[in-house]
């Protein structure tokens, strides 16, 4: 279902979802704390955030259908497009938590409706690079998503300056895979240090430019935001992806406005990427409570920014299209 | 011998003196932490946090700083910390009762530095934050960026709560709270020249709001974890 402005239909990529099996069968009997940890902390995020009527049992949030996926993203949620960020967590999940393969089935079921990206790892080093070059050639990527916090055995994280990082990346330019989209997290080596910095991204996004990768930082950096913020004034390949700022809206409007604010200051409304991150939250509310909501004046006038329909269009979808080819209907370019 | 309802109460306000080093607020006025005595001299504290993945560096630091503030309570003899529902309970929990650095705990995980930089950085975040809505208070009360850039700190008369918040942020820092002393200065304690005050105040914006950001947002996901959480008086 189109969502419709005025009698005009908005172009709507949902730039972040996943197809999860976080069920109880799917735990590592040597890992069950970790993979049940994963998910009720996911849990939380979602109870917290979403509106009341949104929140959905706990079994069904750990292993929902393709009638679900479909409905809530593209029959009720008003996405055009949704592309798939694997996330992979073997070590906790046996058959993994969202991997390639899952999403797969559904993008080849669907394939005018997902967009299917790759991941790596650069502790996998070579045989890493040979199966990306592997699936790339079957699925033709056009980014992948990188999760630098995922344990793998004794490791707690990976930096994407490492040394067998930058041979990813190097690979990743040479196939065409320009979408970087980069996910920090809580754990990441040295422990003592701050995991959630992304001066890393600054570093890589310099090195990388002329290559032509542009990196995706979702949740726009958070907790970092900041640090994101000034990179993103740097770096022109530096994109903001809106997954987890967005669901404030509607829990903490105040928080979403200054954030966002932030956003349109420093990195601008051209690259900023609506993301729902499903099934942490659905497209639907966001989608409907973003068309509706208006920075507050104080906010507007001391940061002397706006949030204009135009600007809207650019971040629910019309920026996405642009870093992935899509093809957006005639009807759906105009500003409005 | 103490009092037992004297003593809850000194430990509850020892403990309300420690933080969470990234939201700079106190782990009681979070809801984070409680402290009960248990016996003569003994006393637990539990501490809980948003999320099972809280990063460990962090929940290493408050069950430690928790510990100590404890100890130093006259009447204390024993203090246990029990970190809750997180992945590195564990290790965390033992490491701080053995008196081991965040390092020995965690060994091949870290690379010897230490959690004093961390700390630090996290005290400039504080400071930072602090410091944005005091010097546009100034700005806006209609002082030009040069007047402020001349400004000492005997010159905020009144300090106002905003102000000895500011000025006990940039005490934590090490940096110099003489009368005589530049009012606006960097976290290294560089005065900051009247033309580049704006763009640093731009700055210091994104750190405020990231700040209270991250503490409406684990202050609430904690909510959401506990319910209401129970912190013992």
């Amino acid at each position: 279902m189109a969502y419709k402005h005025n009698g005009e239909d908005i172009f709507v990529v949902d730039s972040h979802v996943h197809f999860w099996d976080a069920s109880p069968a799917n735990w590592r009997a040597d890992a069950r704390v970790y993979a049940e940890g994963w998910i009720s902390c996911f849990y939380d995020y979602h109870k917290n955030l979403s509106p009341p009527e949104w929140v959905w049992p706990l079994p069904k949030y750990q292993k929902y259908t393709e009638q679900d996926l479909m409905k809530d993203l593209f029959e009720d949620g008003y996405v055009d497009v949704a592309i798939f960020l694997p996330t992979y967590l073997k070590d906790w999940y046996t058959n993994g938590f969202n991997t390639i393969d899952q999403d797969a089935v559904m993008a080849e079921k669907y394939p005018d409706r997902f967009v299917l990206n790759g991941r790596w790892d650069a502790r996998d080093g070579e045989a890493g690079r040979k199966r990306l070059r592997e699936e790339h050639k079957r699925w033709g990527f056009k980014g992948v998503k990188l999760y630098t916090a995922e344990w793998k055995g004794a490791s707690k994280g990976w930096k994407l300056t490492d040394d067998e990082s930058r041979r990813f990346l190097d690979l990743c330019a040479e196939l065409g895979i320009v979408n970087i989209h980069v996910h920090k997290g809580p754990t990441i080596w040295p422990l003592n240090r701050d995991s959630f910095d992304v001066a890393d991204v600054d570093d890589v996004a310099t090195a990388y430019r002329d290559a032509g990768l542009r990196f995706i930082v979702e949740h726009c950096g958070l907790p970092r935001l900041e640090d994101f913020c000034w990179i993103g004034t740097q770096e022109p390949n530096v994109y903001g992806g809106l997954a987890v700022v967005m669901p404030f809206i509607h829990a903490r409007p105040r928080y979403f406005a200054e954030v966002l604010s932030e956003m349109l200051w420093w990195i601008g409304e051209d690259r900023l990427t609506f993301a729902s991150d499903y099934a942490l939250w659905s497209p639907k509310w966001l989608v409907e409570k973003f068309m509706a909501f208006e920075l507050p004046q104080d906010i507007k006038e001391q940061k002397g920014v706006d949030l204009t329909l135009e600007g809207k269009r650019k971040i629910l979808g019309l920026n996405a299209a642009k870093l992935y080819d899509l093809q957006v209907p005639a009807a759906k370019v105009a500003a409005g | 011998m103490t009092e037992p309802a004297s003593l809850q109460e000194a430990v509850t306000a020892a403990l309300d003196t420690v933080t969470d080093p990234e939201l700079d607020r106190s782990l009681v006025e979070l809801g984070f932490a409680g402290a009960s005595v248990d016996g003569p001299g003994r006393v637990t504290v539990e501490l809980r946090l948003p999320t099972y993945w809280c990063a460990p560096n962090f929940a290493y630091l408050m069950v430690q700083d928790a510990h100590d503030a404890v100890a130093r309570v006259p009447g204390v003899e024993s203090v246990s910390v029990r970190l809750l529902d997180h992945f590195a309970a564990e290790e965390i929990s033992s490491g701080v009762a053995a008196g081991r650095s965040f390092d020995d705990a965690f060994d091949e995980l870290a690379d010897g530095g230490g959690l004093d930089a961390l700390r630090r950085l996290f005290h400039v975040k504080a400071f930072v934050a602090r410091q944005e809505p005091l010097v546009r208070r100034l700005l806006r009360a209609g002082r030009t960026p040069a007047e402020v850039a001349r400004m000492r700190i005997a010159d905020l008369e009144p300090a106002g709560v905003d102000g000895l918040e500011y000025l006990e942020k940039r005490r934590r820092l090490g940096l110099s709270i003489d009368p005589t002393a530049p009012l606006a200065v960097r976290p290294n304690g560089q005065p900051i020249a009247a033309e580049e005050l704006i763009p640093y105040l731009d700055r210091a914006r994104a750190t405020r709001v990231s700040v209270e950001a991250n503490t409406t947002f684990c202050s609430s996901m904690l909510a959401t974890r506990y319910g209401k959480v129970e912190v013992k008086e």
